[in-house]
């Protein structure tokens, strides 16, 4: 067991990262719809790694 | 003409001033969906207890949902204009915290019709059809502000997980502020949306700020 109690599941953390990640997994999923092409899970890992590195000016206007 | 309903809220101008307002059309509503529940409250209930007619009530909303969601396309036109007016030189998420906080703050007189609103809004499955049109029509009003602040297109992956992933933390703070029965909304977004800022790294998330 891990000394640190857990953080309630109804906590704003693990509440905010459950609705941000099906967030960033429907926009991918747009993207993708919107193409004709396009690597689905290439878009959901981008996505993702935004939510990780967070919207800063650098990354929001990146256009890797 | 139409005279059918007892006092028009059309001519205010008559009589004893009966004046409806929106405002006031929502605060006879939420007191009746408080009293006797939203399901159980038709638009009957609410057209009497606000002194008018059936048709008049539909003057002010097409339905009994799209009253709970109020003057939501008036909502979104001030959000663009909040963001708008954000000076360019801070940050985009600087300005879209800012924006955001500011579109949610409330008098404190207020708060609790405020609260009725949004739990109806995140509870009632009835209501998540129209929710899904509002909440679209929010997300797009950043997504906008975000494509014109960093050239990507609107449709891009950048300006919509923007609009989709802000929206998911301000629904986020509303839960965290309805389980509790007081706690501080405007705090709750504006750490909700911090965290977007600094990114979900594990240090960020296991601060029990």
């Amino acid at each position: 067991m891990i000394d640190d109690p857990a953080e309630p599941v109804t906590g704003l953390v693990p509440r905010l990262v459950g609705q941000t990640a099906l967030g960033a997994a429907i926009t991918a999923y747009r993207q993708w719809l919107d193409g004709e092409s396009g690597d689905l899970t290439a878009l959901i890992a981008r996505a993702m790694s935004l939510l990780t590195t967070g919207f800063t000016d650098e990354a929001l206007s990146s256009r890797a | 003409m139409e005279t059918s309903s007892p006092v028009s809220a059309d001519r205010p101008a008559r009589g004893r001033r009966q004046r409806t307002s929106h405002a006031e059309l929502e605060r006879v509503a939420f007191a009746l969906f408080a009293a006797k529940g939203f399901d159980q409250t038709t638009i009957d209930d609410i057209a009497e207890a606000a002194g008018i007619g059936r048709r008049t009530f539909f003057n002010y909303y097409a339905s009994k949902n799209d009253l709970v969601w109020g003057r939501f396309d008036h909502d979104v036109a001030r959000l663009r204009r909040l963001l708008a007016a954000a000076p360019p030189e801070i940050s985009l998420m600087d300005a879209l915290r800012e924006a955001v906080v500011e579109f949610n703050r409330y008098d404190e007189a207020i708060l609790p019709e405020h609260r009725t609103r949004m739990r109806l809004i995140l509870g009632v499955p009835a209501l998540q059809a129209d929710s899904t049109l509002r909440y679209a029509q929010w997300a797009t009003a950043v997504a906008e502000f975000v494509a014109a602040r960093t050239g990507h297109p609107v449709t891009g992956l950048v300006p919509r997980l923007v609009g989709q992933t802000a929206l998911g933390a301000a629904i986020t703070a509303y839960r965290q502020w309805l389980d509790g029965e007081s706690g501080d909304l405007t705090a709750l977004i504006a750490q909700a949306m911090s965290l977007l800022t600094t990114g979900f790294t594990d240090e960020a998330l296991s601060l029990r700020a």
